[in-house]
């Protein structure tokens, strides 16, 4: 009986310190941007992951590309060391584990090169260039600029969309935790009718 | 499969849900204690079917599992399915919620011919007309859930043989499966646990 209690009250001494129960996970999130990959981790209370291992691996080879060490402020950020997907893996304290993907189109995105989607300079440039005609000067520049103010929106903008027609297919598809709740509905109905029959038997 | 909501018109949806609940009713009143777990793990499966998708041309369909639900349930199929598609419309948005008395029907219905139709076809055990039953079961219950949803799409105005042709021929790979898949599990029932087939007709 004292070595139970023993026991038990080891187990509710452990329980309450104070680190190991906070963090149910540890969160990552990286965005690439002008040539640099940026990244910030923090435990799902909302702490900041200081001082942990992260290593960027190539996405598809699983090579390991660079490695270093988060910041006070749970940032860690490097230069895109080559155009292709990156995966990150971030290495909290305690067992916490965490991977982020950069894909390819972000990462050429952020070097500045051409993806697949991305389309060329508006028509109304190319027109410009090729016709001399007696316009004004001012008409002229007013018209070029208006072209590439838009051509520059439209380069930040593309992956901001893509992330998010990305983010709306995976809400799209039936998820684990629906497929789980509705057989777990399907079993509470199962227990209530087992035991309404239960009482009409009797 | 599933009709959408905002396709079909009140007349059409209370009809549904008037059909839809006798069933359901009787389906309760002859649910036997010992079989609710059975019908649970059914509904389950019915619940899940829907999410395996078979690829056809451009387009895909899905498990329907009304058939092998039907013969072996009998009348709690309705509640079985009835859950199943309440389930499927809230977390899914599969199909909807003012046409779940119409989705019911149209796929418990072909359920319960199923259940009469294997009955039917074995009274006497014999090999090949126990296994094509359960192929014809499957078959049935899929021909005749697209069937149903044809005559409920006529009322919006479409015209019943163009679209019974249409989701007739979407869905004959489905059919086939199906087919097949029921035809799998009445055999493999048969050796593992018979007394799940034989439900009214003891021999």
């Amino acid at each position: 009986m004292d070595i139970m209690k023993s026991i038990l009250i080891g187990l509710v001494v452990l329980i309450l310190l104070p680190n190991a129960t906070l963090a149910h996970k540890v969160n990552l999130f990286a965005y690439a941007e002008d040539g640099m990959v940026y990244t910030e981790s923090y435990f799902s209370d909302g702490r900041k992951v200081m001082n942990s291992t992260v290593e960027v691996f190539d996405a598809k080879k699983n090579k390991l590309l660079l490695t270093g060490k988060t910041d006070k402020n749970g940032e860690f950020s490097f230069k895109i060391p080559q155009a292709t997907g990156l995966r990150i893996v971030l290495t909290a304290s305690m067992g916490h584990k965490n991977e982020y993907l950069l894909s390819e189109d972000e990462v050429r995105d952020a070097l500045g090169m051409v993806s697949a989607s991305e389309k060329s300079l508006p028509e109304s440039v190319e027109k410009e260039k090729k016709q001399i005609s007696p316009k004004s000067l001012t008409q002229i520049y007013d018209n070029q600029l208006e072209a590439i103010v838009e051509q520059a929106v439209e380069k930040k903008t593309a992956p901001i969309m893509r992330k998010l027609i990305k983010i709306e297919k995976q809400i799209q598809k039936p998820s684990l935790q629906e497929i789980l709740g509705g057989i777990g509905y399907i079993l509470g109905l199962m227990g209530i009718g087992i035991y309404f029959k239960y009482k009409s038997k009797r | 499969m599933h009709i959408s909501e905002g396709i079909l018109s009140a007349p059409v949806l209370l009809t549904g849900v008037i059909l839809a609940a006798g069933g359901v009713s009787l389906g309760l009143k002859k649910m036997e204690y010992e079989k609710i777990p059975e019908v649970a793990v059914l509904t389950s499966a019915f619940f899940v079917a829907s999410l395996i998708h078979i690829p056809i041309g451009p387009s895909s369909a899905h498990l329907v599992l009304n058939g092998l639900l039907g013969l072996l349930l009998g009348w709690p199929v309705f509640s079985a399915i009835l859950v199943g598609l309440a389930l499927q419309a809230l977390l899914f948005q599969f199909g909807g919620i003012t046409s779940l008395g119409v989705n019911t029907f149209n796929m418990a219905f072909p359920a319960m011919v199923s259940f009469y139709l294997f009955r039917l076809f074995n009274r006497r055990y014999n090999r090949y007309m126990f296994i094509f039953s359960g192929f014809l079961c499957g078959v049935i219950g899929i021909l005749g859930s697209a069937l149903l949803v044809a005559i409920s799409l006529v009322t919006t105005g479409e015209a019943f043989l163009i679209a019974a042709k249409l989701i007739v021929i979407a869905h004959l790979p489905v059919m086939i499966i199906e087919g097949g898949i029921t035809a799998a599990a009445v055999i493999f029932l048969n050796k593992v646990k018979p007394e799940l087939l034989t439900k009214e007709v003891r021999t």
